[in-house]
């Protein structure tokens, strides 16, 4: 008995999972492709775009991204990947206060973070952009 | 007593005979730990991004298991071995696990239950049925909710970036409309429409996710079920190659073949077997993400 409720439970999760992971899709925006949700080559699964920007002399100017120690630069490729898989379940705040870290003359970091899907009724990509600003005094602990 | 909901349920995947059922499970069990295991090498072969030494430890484990599933006294310990290597690997690759490892863990979680001497293998078979049905049902599901088949916008979108199973629907547009897909950058906004006239093009595309939706009650139909498992293997087959999806392929067709006349996985075991040990050979030959990439292993 113990054993045919370990089938049933682990066949009941198979069928309801990819329905709550079709709900965090559409919630988060989780990549489809990923949280087995058996949804592989349903939707297209395009890189996010992600750049850094930091206020200089009042302007906001870009992050060149090589610029970066090598641990800013990997917790920034770490964002990239999980970003894409968790969606708007997974913020940049490490991104941010690894950049001022490593940035002691920057007073805060602005991240931009860009998706793009197909549209259905188009057919066409549309994108979709997040800010997310940090200041200093914001990160401080 | 009178058999409750879920058991009639389980009742429509099962049916053999004990030894039978035992016999199967054998098969797939060493079918499905030696992939964990060639899988676990690609990946350490690849170069994954996770830590070597617990990828390197999980990879040993489930040869172990893969070992173990040929021993007849053992085979019932092999999955029981494995499912703390697949626990290791799911700590080192979430959230970005992909697909084709979970089913690999629902069917490694379900041949665990299976007991010494095929004790309980008609359940587990039924089971991994099931999973089966579910999973293929639930791939037909996930295209229907997105929408992108129904006007063939998906196949279109990967003829366009060349990826995918482009080469398997690429052939059904003029040359001028492949080149009209792939003159789009997708990461541009408004790029499109990946849209296409020709009616074989989207009948196809629609052809997918039907298929994937109805299959699956002819897996479990007892009359259809024989010509079902061959449609299901040789569908997943040919999406997969298109689609460089080897890994899952051979994973996939093999859950398929428990639908099939007992002997027909059996003795189809040396050839998957042998594929594997071409992906290994490939990866060694050719170490590093190309390949694993190319033809997307796993």
């Amino acid at each position: 008995m113990v054993k045919r409720n370990a089938v049933l439970a682990l066949l009941a999760f198979a069928a309801l999972w990819p329905l709550a992971q079709r709900g965090l899709v559409a919630r988060f925006g989780v990549d489809p492709w990923k949280l087995a949700g058996f949804a592989l080559y349903a939707t297209p699964s395009l890189p996010l775009l992600v750049a850094l920007f930091v206020p200089e002399q009042g302007r906001l100017v870009l992050v060149d991204e090589a610029s970066l120690p090598e641990p800013v630069r990997a917790r920034l490729e770490r964002f990239r990947v999980e970003r894409r898989a968790l969606g708007r379940l997974r913020e940049p705040e490490d991104v941010a206060r690894a950049l001022l870290d490593a940035r002691p003359d920057a007073s805060g970091v602005m991240i931009a973070v860009q998706r793009t899907d197909l549209d259905p009724r188009s057919a066409r990509t549309a994108s979709g952009k997040e800010i997310f600003s940090y200041d200093r005094s914001m990160l401080a602990d | 007593m009178p058999a409750s909901l879920a058991d009639r349920v389980l009742a429509l995947a099962a049916g053999d005979a004990p030894a039978d059922a035992a016999g199967r499970l054998r098969t797939l069990r060493r079918f499905v730990l030696a992939w964990g295991f060639v899988r676990s090498l690609v990946w350490l072969g690849a170069g994954a991004p996770v830590d070597a030494g617990w990828l390197g430890a999980s990879a040993a484990a489930l040869g172990a298991a893969a070992g173990l599933a040929f021993v007849p006294r053992l085979e019932h310990l092999a999955a029981r071995l494995a499912l703390p290597a697949l626990a290791v690997q799911l700590a080192l690759t979430f959230p970005v696990t992909n697909d084709p490892w979970f089913l690999e863990l629902y069917a490694v979680a379900l041949l665990a239950l299976a007991g010494a001497g095929g004790r309980d293998a008609p359940l587990v078979l039924a089971g991994l049925r099931w999973l089966t049905a579910i999973v293929l049902f639930h791939t037909g599901l996930q295209k229907l909710s997105y929408g992108h088949y129904f006007a063939g916008d998906f196949p279109a979108f990967l003829v366009g970036r060349g990826e995918g199973f482009a080469a398997l629907f690429q052939w059904l547009l003029p040359a001028a409309e492949v080149a009209r897909l792939q003159g789009y950058q997708p990461l541009h906004e408004g790029a499109g429409p990946y849209r296409v006239a020709q009616p074989l093009f989207v009948a196809l595309s629609n052809a997918v996710w039907i298929a994937e939706l109805t299959l699956p009650f002819a897996l479990l139909w007892r009359r259809t079920r024989t010509l079902a498992a061959v449609a299901t293997a040789a569908f997943v087959l040919a999406l997969a190659l298109g689609a460089r999806e080897l890994g899952f392929a051979l994973l996939f067709a093999n859950l398929a073949l428990l639908f099939a006349p007992a002997g027909w996985a059996r003795r189809l075991l040396p050839v998957f077997l042998a594929l594997l040990a071409l992906a290994l050979a490939a990866t060694a030959l050719a170490p590093g993400p190309a390949l694993l990439e190319d033809w997307h292993l796993w």
